[in-house]
């Protein structure tokens, strides 16, 4: 397509989507999302199951109209129902359902040509797209309904890509793929990287650290993340970080003093011990340090006082699970007030 | 080609590739075949059933059968489609949208570029075009065999043709309401129960008295082909009947244009 190349791929401007539920009430599944996806990015839409990810693809899709705010794919703003105000996106949903009655060849050239495309330009294009994704070029002929669900979802892609969209979107590509089919389908997200400005929507932390340049994080349909993986690292490698500790102990109740004292420092908090399984006398704590020097210097010396020896002290590389989990939960509330603003 | 164009191919395969359409054009044709066949075998297979000859008020009673000709022929044919035909008109093309809406390939597809309005319109003419082949398959092979079975020139093809062209109108009648019932509903078993309910309702509507002559179901009309009824006797029915079509039409349109998928 691109027609319309600016900075931003998508933007959203305080998209709101509310459902009626009952007489009375109200279900919010998206709470003025502001958002700025560049382009040439691979962002990762992360968030629960509930959180509003599909909602706010679809709206983005065209496929539901938002109570109260804007679009923009590339400057150009989306209207619901109009589908060449939304015609520079490729979509698939999570659960792609095609024409089983078709071939994968009838449905491909189904969809090239609703773009006004050649037989000649669809034909070279899903040549150039069977190479990117890997798919076998002898199952072109075949029915669809004798796809597994991980060939349904690169004849998806394939789809997705046939009009050469400037922004794909996919909506949880790989939650319902068995780990081959998972990997695959991240191998081909990677392989989209710096042709297209890819978002897709996930639960699955891995995946979004193998793959994303940036993410954006929502729950209860509110922003809370928003910004590079390597950043929001860097923000929150102090917050809540897990230092493990490993004491062995010289004489009995070495253990029980160590915990009494560490449990008085404020910027630690105790989590669990393990005792070792192999040496009784070993002892394994974690905690979470919202103070990381304060931690590396106080806790040695507590040890010492106890009567115990320092096996191991460790502090765990955060990882975007224990972001995720530390930002959904109900304590973080406040953040999403603090992003709502605008980002 | 646009996105009506494309998708009317799509569907018309679809027709030929599912069973749904080998329904619809079987049933057709079977309606077609059968009813010359049944309206000559129907006296004789009477006459078989008192062939000692022993009951003499059964042999008056035969003896009252007329002998079938071509008008009875095309009454047969007239009853059995208004049972099987127009019912599985109803039950075939029920989940037309609502399959799509459930499955969710309605939602898929309509990210692409093709409007809501093409989507509909091209459901609609695909149905009506194979509608239309299967009543001219159904028609001819009734033509056909009633020509072979009967020979006589009782009914001439002309009030044929008027009467094919007006039960078509009402199988477009059928075919709009059953569309709008499939956007109206999420599955196609409720848009089905949803059909038949208008087709009851209408029925019902025909048999009042005042407003019932001008109700749509009085243009499927047998006294065309025996000449005992006028087209201009229906046109009021025609014009009501057109103007419902575009009703349902455009309630299907609008409605399906502010829904959420």
């Amino acid at each position: 397509m691109n027609e319309t190349k600016t900075d931003c791929a998508l933007k959203l401007s305080g998209l709101t989507k509310v459902y009626p539920a009952g007489k009375k009430n109200i279900i919010t599944a998206v709470d003025n999302l502001n958002l700025n996806i560049p382009h040439g990015s691979v962002y990762g839409f992360l968030g629960r199951n509930g959180a509003g990810k599909t909602t706010t693809l679809k709206m983005v899709a065209g496929l539901s109209k938002p109570t109260d705010g804007e679009i923009f794919i590339y400057g150009r703003k989306v209207e619901f129902g109009k589908p060449a105000s939304y015609k520079n996106i490729g979509f698939l949903p999570d659960v792609p359902e095609f024409y089983s009655f078709m071939s994968a060849r009838e449905y491909l050239f189904l969809c090239g040509r609703l773009y006004k495309m050649t037989d000649i330009e669809i034909k070279n294009k899903i040549r150039e797209i069977f190479e990117l994704i890997n798919f076998d070029k002898k199952r072109l002929k075949n029915k669809i309904s004798a796809f597994s669900r991980g060939m349904k979802q690169k004849l998806g892609i394939a789809a997705a890509l046939i009009h050469s969209p400037d922004l794909i979107m996919l909506d949880e590509p790989t939650s319902a793929l068995d780990p081959i089919g998972r990997k695959e389908t991240i191998d081909i997200i990677n392989s989209l990287r710096g042709r297209y400005t890819v978002v897709f929507s996930t639960h699955i932390l891995s995946d979004v650290e193998r793959v994303c340049d940036k993410i954006a994080l929502i729950e209860k349909g509110g922003l809370i993340l928003d910004g590079n993986i390597s950043d929001i690292k860097a923000e929150n490698s102090g917050l809540n970080e897990t230092l493990k500790v490993s004491i062995s102990e010289n004489t009995p109740g070495d253990c029980e003093r160590f915990l009494e004292s560490a449990k008085k420092l404020n910027y630690l908090n105790y989590i669990d011990l393990v005792k070792d399984k192999e040496n009784d006398n070993i002892a394994h704590f974690s905690f979470k340090a919202s103070d990381r020097k304060k931690a590396g210097e106080s806790l040695p010396k507590i040890i010492y006082e106890s009567g115990g020896s320092l096996v191991k002290f460790a502090f765990e590389e955060i990882n975007l699970e224990d972001i995720f989990v530390s930002a959904t939960a109900s304590g973080l509330n406040n953040n999403i007030n603090k992003q709502k603003g605008g980002v | 080609m646009n996105g009506f164009a494309l998708f009317f191919r799509k569907e018309i395969l679809e027709l030929f590739r599912t069973v749904k359409g080998i329904i619809l054009a079987v049933i057709f044709l079977l309606v077609g075949i059968s009813s010359p066949v049944l309206a000559k075998l129907t006296p004789e297979i009477i006459k078989w059933a008192g062939i000692d000859g022993s009951d003499e008020e059964f042999a008056a009673l035969t003896a009252l059968i007329p002998t079938p000709d071509s008008a009875a022929s095309y009454e047969q044919f007239f009853s059995n489609f208004n049972t099987m035909g127009l019912i599985s008109v109803i039950i075939v093309f029920a989940g037309v949208i609502a399959n799509e809406k459930s499955k969710g390939t309605a939602a898929y597809m309509l990210t692409k570029n093709i409007s809501r309005t093409q989507f509909i319109l091209s459901k609609l003419a695909s149905a009506a075009a194979f509608v239309f082949a299967s009543l001219i398959i159904s028609l001819g092979s009734q033509m056909i065999y009633t020509g072979i079975l009967f020979g006589d020139k009782i009914i001439d093809n002309k009030s044929v043709i008027i009467f094919s062209a007006l039960l078509f109108l009402y199988l477009i009648f059928i075919l709009t309401f059953t569309l709008f019932s499939s956007v109206l509903t999420k599955t196609a078993t409720s848009a089905a129960f949803l059909g038949f309910l208008f087709f009851i309702v209408f029925n019902i509507f025909a048999a009042l008295p005042k407003i019932g002559k001008y109700m749509p179901p009085l243009i499927n009309n047998f006294g065309i082909i025996t000449a005992a009824e006028s087209v201009r006797v229906l046109l009021p029915n025609i014009i009501i009947t057109v103007i419902c079509c575009a009703a349902f039409v455009v309630l299907s349109v609008k409605l399906f244009k502010r829904q959420e998928l």
